[in-house]
């Protein structure tokens, strides 16, 4: 009896001693930080994960493709009887409240706020895979770098985007000293109270993790799938472009905007199909743009009521706001441009380019090739490339008015005039506008504001460019300085 | 059957001795009411005795009227009776304090109370058997030990009970966040019981307010209990370490008897009522108030709706409740194998209809001598239960001049049921009920190869598997939205333990004695839970799933598993036992934390001195005292119960099906955290135990201080840092307070008998050190996290009446202004504290008596400065009289001016504030909580179709309550206001028998 007594002391004793494994277990649930970095699968869709938060609602769904003209390009509607803003409420009250630029440090019922903590989400997650893929034990140097690649990127977009929406722009002080935002560049530890830096660091800190994005990505391993939806360096070449042209740096701009536009797999979209691919969904032009399909369900209508097609969709019937009546006069009667401005019964202008359709949304462009060549035109116009500027601003203009009657050279002061009112026809609604006014120092001019509107104008400079860092972010973090004004 | 051999040499020992009177009689266990076999009987002062038959009965010629019967058993306290007159002397043993007071210590078994260092209080059998609680075994240990809060969360049956050993040593969740568990260690014969109040599941499908959880404990039929010992300090509880930061109950059932086989039948009937009911507004005072609210809004009165229709809502859903419970025991043994088995059944209503709880449970333990140092027991226990979980409280709010049907019969489903559901279509076409099966069993080897040396393996197995079901219908307006929905949980828990150890006790044969105990142990919990669900149903009546489309139904699952390794050891000394010292210390490596902090080490001193033991100073202790000790521990204990795997940061899907491009993406869900360990208390203690007159007089004071370093919370975090909340061990806290036990018991001749025990308890905390503090907020979060400060106490602004010019309310701003700016009112800024959401002091007051074959039992508690927030939705001052009835209070609203009134002008657009100090109360309450008599009627000789037991209770549990409150006639206060489930009272008759 006593024999197998003893084995089984020794059984017990062995697995209360001796078992280190009995003690590993991998959560069920969720995958743990080092299982996802222990395979270049992980990591991979750990990057495709950084796509997604970028397309997040406050993110790139519905806020930021269109912050900018909900400012500049957009109004109330028609038989908007609204006196004061607390009459109205929900979704609509944000757009009205931001149009009226009377967001405050509380965004009192805003979503707006939100933006602030899913961008800083976001660069949490680029940041952790950043130094994730300096423990993956797996994949060739190439793919790894190009992951790299892409979480730079989309760290650079991020600060870039808090910099336009909470910062104003470089040249709002001579050498961009004044306040930018918080950067992250790097994981910070839980409790961390980070202070502001200037814009002038944001902007180095931008370009530097774009330029070594676009020297390490690789589009052998970014495009997962068909389609312009993921990073490629063409597209990091066309936002380096653009950050240059934020910071005034022309030549950068113009440099960037001609490696761009050496990517020969792609061409402007053709007049006679302008329309057509509008209405199709996309343009052939496109660089990138995110997609937004995972949001169409089977039934229901919750992909479009969380997209601009809500706020300004031709096509839908309860509209938030409308196209400015400014925004249409823009657009000669033969310029196809003004076929995407429809009016619905009520007389309310709506977008075709954010076609409001139940079960369906539309993927958002965040880079496409006319935007590189009206960049290209504004550097080239700025450095006083006269010829070049005026090639590319009537590449542009000619596609979309071919019966148009343009001068064969302008001087430089026309030029830049001509293509700043280019950029804002052929950008309209993608986000651009009230962004472009801040950096080139420009006035906003508006003519129909409703009552509520407390401002219509706004003359540069002005604190309410920029919106105010949300009250909640500075309650959290006393090294948080608010912005000027609010 | 050892002592059966002794006393039969007792037997042929004793003979008679002259004959001038003769006695006889039943000697019975008090608890259980069996006849007692071989208690000595003795004439005291001569040789004269005998010894009770197999029926516990006796017959004794004794000298004459004056002569005094001694009856002693082993275990019992020895009784003497003066024979006087008395031809039959019936008497009843119970439990010796002095000899029997043994106390279950977890993994050194039992161990006499004089031995005892640490700080260990056991609720014996005696005591359980006299007052039978209606449903669990955690509800009999409120009121009975000191520093124990034992509170309801509902009232519903079988939904878990939430109990608190000396104070809340963990802060709380607030909303979203994950915390650690505040509940105790629960152990049943050596095999940890699932915590179901651990709160990992927040914020998901498996949150609680989804899922309703059944208490586990009820899986354990009282009847089987033995005992129940609560631990409180470290030395008691440091061999649990990871764990034990909350204390430890253990609890032990009842073994077989060897000798006769015994079967016992015992069947109990209880009804019960509500008491304390909130006092709504009928139709009449309702359209008084409703129209009154409309002309002062400006609008028109007749929008307050029909005069002609009177529903009382609460009638309609509420019952009188109805319980049975029968059970039956069969135990016995021979040849040193003892069993017991039991079988149990009960069916508990609750004051609603359609919810309750039924229950079957059947228990085994069996001990199995293999051979003569070789010992094999096993038990085991399973429960079904069948809940039906029916609500619909907040009808009680319902107005009073809706009709539940229409002209035609059919359901009053428009304007207001349109989202809040007809409680009476609710009750006819909803269904909710879950079933769960459940079970816990362990096997023990014991193996004593010399006499010094004993060695224990043991395995044991906790098991629970639950299946729901919930369907709220289209027809009513619960499921009209979803147009029916449908929800099927299955949970399971598996938890299995196996255990090693090895005791030495080595007989020095010097006054030193000494023992070490050394063991193992590895647990694995695994958890599996799947939600489904379903909606848009094509027809009412075919509830399942498969009859919808795929993209109507929807799936989660959660999976959790972990694992823990332990060594354990304990050295404890002790000179003559005078001076005694207990070493203990437990190493815990757990799998749910990553890096160093998987595993620590946990530890006790403890020291005792029993004082009354010294030469000097026996005979010599004031006012008689014969027992006295004076106890000290020190000792860090664990609390690893969190129920997440957070520290090394998480990646997730965020919704099931979400793609990009064909790929799966997968994003951060939980951060790297490198603040996240287990928690850890410091513990430390000081007794004193005093005893009078042979133990007629006990006296129990503890002092102890209890620091929480490492304390968990879920913090704000700066929005840069990607996320906004974080749970972080970053919380040191305090808690420190006094128990006082006070006990007496008549000893010696008298057929009357009466035992006490009276505790009190104290409990302070301090939040010593938090990284970030947080203020009081708006809403209904009252918690206020400050350093120097209690946790518990509650902010808000205090209201100071109504205007009597214009009937609007007045507030105190913290400066003394008085205003009636309701802006100013919400500020939390301008919030002050209004008291305690814990008591003071609290305790109990338990009573027994017995005379002859009567006993009575009767139970008070208390507790005293507690100030309870209650749900402000029944006076809000006709904000929402269209919607909720109203408080009678209500009537008492300010009408014109000068009138002096708490309740002010009635208006629609009267603003909430949430936080004003009008929905505060003060709650401080004597609650009597149990009364009972019984009798043992086989000992008055009443004893049909030969049964030797015979016995019968009536109880009456929660007799009501006894509040500190000012009381205004036909008006609700603090009584009512409390629970909004009511409470009830319960009466319950039950009947004992015995063969």
């Amino acid at each position: 009896m006593s024999k197998w007594i003893y084995l089984l002391i020794a059984v017990h004793a062995c697995s209360t001693f001796g078992c280190q494994d009995f003690l590993t277990i991998e959560p069920e649930d969720e995958l743990s930080r080092q299982e996802v970095f222990s395979s270049i699968r992980g990591a991979d869709a750990a990057v495709v994960g950084l796509y997604n938060l970028l397309g997040e609602g406050e993110l790139y769904q519905i806020n930021l493709p269109i912050f900018a003209d909900v400012i500049a390009n957009l109004e109330p509607l028609n038989d908007e009887q609204v006196v004061s803003l607390e009459d109205i409420g929900g979704l609509r009250l944000e757009f009205i409240q931001a149009h009226a630029l009377r967001i405050t440090p509380g965004y009192n019922n805003s979503s707006f706020d939100a933006i602030y903590a899913d961008a800083y989400n976001l660069l949490y997650q680029a940041n952790d895979i950043l130094a994730g893929l300096e423990l993956l034990p797996e994949g060739s140097s190439e793919q790894r770098a190009s992951l790299r690649a892409e979480a730079l990127c989309f760290r650079a977009l991020v600060h870039f985007d808090l910099l336009r929406l909470y910062a104003q722009a470089p040249g709002f002080s001579p050498d961009a000293g004044h306040p930018g935002i918080v950067l992250m560049e790097a994981i910070p530890s839980v409790f961390a109270q980070s202070a502001r830096s200037s814009v002038a660091a944001g902007f180095t800190s931008v370009c530097a993790d774009l330029e070594e994005a676009e020297r390490l990505m690789d589009s052998r391993f970014t495009r997962r799938s068909t389609g312009a939806i993921w990073l490629t360096p063409t597209a990091v070449q066309g936002l380096l472009a653009r950050v240059a042209a934020y910071r005034q740096d022309w030549e950068a701009c113009l440099a960037w905007a001609n490696r761009c536009l050496s990517d020969n797999s792609r061409a402007l979209s053709p007049s006679e199909q302008y329309l057509d691919q509008w209405e199709a969904g996309s343009l052939s032009e496109t660089i990138w743009q995110l997609d937004l399909q995972r949001n169409v369900e089977v039934s229901g209508s919750t992909p479009v009521l969380t997209s601009p097609a809500r706020v300004m969709g031709a096509g839908n019937e309860d509209p938030f706001m409308q196209l400015s009546q400014q925004l249409l006069d823009q657009f000669e009667e033969g310029d196809l441009r003004r076929q995407l401005i429809v009016t619905d019964a009520e007389g309310n202008r709506l977008s075709r380019k954010w076609p409001f359709a139940e079960n369906q949304i539309r993927n958002v462009p965040l880079l496409r090739l006319s935007e590189i060549f009206l960049l290209r035109a504004e550097a080239a116009a700025e450095l006083n490339q006269l010829e070049l500027a005026t090639a590319d601003y009537r590449l542009i203009r000619l596609r979309a008015e071919p019966e148009a009657v343009l001068p064969p050279l302008m001087n430089q002061e026309d030029l830049r005039r001509a293509i700043r009112e280019e950029r804002r026809r052929e950008l309209a609604l993608e986000g651009h506008h009230f962004f472009d006014l801040g950096r080139w120092g420009a006035d906003l001019e508006r003519l129909n504001c409703a009552s509520l509107v407390s401002s219509c104008a706004l003359s540069y400079p002005d604190p309410r460019y920029v919106l105010p860092i949300p009250l909640d972010a500075i309650l959290r973090n006393p090294n948080l300085t608010q912005n000027e004004g609010y | 059957m050892r002592y059966s051999f002794f006393y039969f040499l007792l037997l042929w020992s004793y003979t008679p001795v002259g004959a001038q009177q003769n006695v006889r009689g039943q000697v019975t266990d008090e608890a259980e009411g069996y006849p007692l076999i071989g208690v000595a009987v003795q004439e005291s002062g001569t040789g004269n005795g005998v010894i009770t038959d197999f029926d516990g009965n006796y017959e004794l010629e004794v000298a004459g009227p004056d002569a005094v019967l001694i009856f002693s058993y082993v275990g019992k306290a020895s009784q003497e009776v003066r024979v006087g007159r008395q031809a039959v002397i019936s008497i009843r043993l119970v439990g010796d304090l002095q000899l029997a007071e043994v106390v279950v210590t977890g993994y050194r078994g039992a161990q006499e109370v004089k031995d005892l260092v640490g700080s260990y209080v056991e609720i014996g059998e005696e005591e359980l058997a006299a007052d039978r609680p209606i449903e669990s075994l955690d509800q009999l240990i409120e009121g009975r030990v000191a520093g124990v809060r034992v509170e309801t969360l509902t009232g519903e049956p079988g939904l878990p009970i939430r109990v608190q050993i000396r104070g809340q040593s963990s802060l709380p969740n607030t909303g979203t966040g994950i915390s650690a568990s505040t509940q105790p260690l629960y152990i049943l014969d050596g095999v940890p019981l699932f915590d179901v109040l651990e709160t990992n599941t927040t914020g998901t499908v498996f949150s609680d307010g989804n899922n309703q959880r059944l208490n586990p404990l009820a899986l354990i039929n009282p009847d089987d209990i033995a005992s129940v010992t609560v631990l409180k300090d470290a030395s008691a509880t440091a061999l649990y370490g990871a764990d034990a930061a909350n204390g430890v109950i253990l609890i032990t059932t009842k073994q077989g008897q060897s000798g006769q086989q015994r079967i016992s039948l015992s069947a109990n009937y209880g009804f019960g009522q509500t008491i304390n009911e909130i006092q709504f507004l009928n139709t009449e005072q309702y359209l008084e108030l409703a129209r009154e609210t409309l002309f002062n809004s400006g609008q028109n009165p007749e929008l307050a709706g029909p005069s002609d229709v009177e529903t009382n809502w609460r009638e309609l859903v509420q019952q009188n409740p109805q319980n049975v419970d029968l059970d039956l025991a069969l135990s016995g043994g021979n040849g040193g194998t003892t069993y017991r088995l039991t079988a149990g059944y009960s069916q508990l209503e609750s004051v609603h209809i359609g919810n309750g709880l039924q229950q079957a449970n059947l228990n085994l333990n069996l001990n199995i001598p293999l051979g003569e140092r070789l010992r094999l027991s096993t038990r085991f226990s399973g429960a079904y239960q069948d809940k039906q979980g029916l609500r619909s409280f907040d009808v009680f709010s319902f107005l009073p001049n809706l009709p539940v049907r229409l002209a035609d019969g059919s359901f009053n489903n428009d304007g207001f049921f349109i989202n809040r559901p007809n409680p009476v279509a609710l009750l006819e076409q909803n269904e909710n009920y879950q079933n769960s099966f459940s079970t816990n069993a362990q096997v023990t080897l014991e193996y004593r190869p010399i006499n010094s040396l004993k060695f224990r393996l043991l395995g044991g197995l906790d098991r629970s598997s639950r299946d729901q079901f919930q369907y709220a219908s289209a027809l009513n307006g619960s499921g009209r939205s979803r147009n029916g929905f449908l929800r099927l949980a299955n949970n399971s828990n598996l938890q299995w333990i196996t255990n090693g150890q090895l005791v030495w006790t080595p007989d020095s044969g010097s006054d030193h004695h000494f023992s070490a105990l050394l063991g193992g142990e590895l647990q694995r919990q695994n958890r599996f839970q799947q939600v489904s669900t379903g909606k848009d149903f094509p027809f009412d009546d075919l509830r399942r799933l498969d009859v919808l489309p795929n993209s109507e139904t929807a799936v989660s699952e959660s999976r959790f598993v972990r694992a823990k390794a332990s060594l354990y050891g304990e050295l404890s000394y002790d000179y003559d036992y005078r001076y005694y010292l207990k070493l203990n210390a437990r190493r815990d490596a757990s799998s749910i934390f990553g890096g160093d902090q998987q595993a620590d080490l946990f530890w006790a001193l403890g020291a005792s001195w029993n004082f009354s033991q010294e030469p000097a100073l026996v005979g010599n202790l004031p006012f008689g005292m014969d027992y006295g000790k004076l106890r000290a521990s020190y000792g860090i204990t664990g609390n690893s119960r969190v129920g997440v795997y957070t520290s090394a940061g998480l990646y997730t899907q965020e919704f099931s099906d979400e793609q990009y491009g064909d790929q799966i993406p997968i994003i951060v869900s939980t951060p790297v955290n490198e603040l996240l360990g287990w928690e850890r208390k410091r513990q430390t203690n000081f007794g004193l135990d005093l005893g009078w007159r042979d133990g007629r007089y006990g006296l129990s004071f503890e002092f102890y201080n209890n620091l929480t370093i490492d304390g968990l919370y879920t913090f704000d975090t700066p929005l840069e840092t990607g996320f906004s909340t974080i749970l972080a061990n970053a919380v040191s806290l305090r808690n420190w307070g006094y128990e006082l036990s006070l006990r007496y018991a008549t000893q010696g001749q008298g057929r009357l008998k009466w035992s006490t025990s009276f505790n009190i308890a104290h409990n302070r905390n301090r939040l010593i050190e938090i990284t970030q503090e947080e203020a009081p907020r708006s809403g209904a979060n009252t918690l206020a996290l400050i350093e120097g400060g209690n946790i518990n106490d509650v902010y808000g602004i205090p209201f100071v009446g109504v205007d009597p010019d214009n009937g609007i309310s007045l507030f105190r701003l913290p400066d003394g202004t008085i205003t009636s700016d309701v802006d100013a009112a919400q500020d939390p800024r301008n919030f002050v504290r209004l008291g305690r959401a814990v008591p003071n002091f609290f305790g109990g007051w338990h009573h027994r008596f017995s005379y002859g074959a009567w006993g009575l039992t009767f139970q008070l508690n208390f507790s005293y400065g507690a100030t309870d927030r209650i749900d402000p939705l029944t006076f809000t001052d006709g904000r929402q009289i269209l919607i909720n009835n109203q408080s009678v209070n209500q009537l008492d609203r300010w009408q014109q001016p000068g009138d002096i009134t708490e309740v002010p002008r009635l208006s629609l657009d009267n603003p909430p504030v949430s936080r004003s100090s009008r929905y505060f109360y003060e709650l401080s309450y004597i609650q009597f909580s149990t009364l009972s008599l019984d009798c043992n009627l086989a000992q008055l000789g009443l004893k049909p179709f030969g049964l030797a037991q015979l016995k019968a209770f009536a109880l009456v549990n929660n007799l009501g309550y006894l509040y500190d409150d000012e009381r205004v006639a036909g008006r609700n206060g603090v009584a009512e206001y409390r629970f909004t489930f009511p409470q009830q009272r319960a009466y319950t008759l039950g009947i004992k028998i015995g063969w």
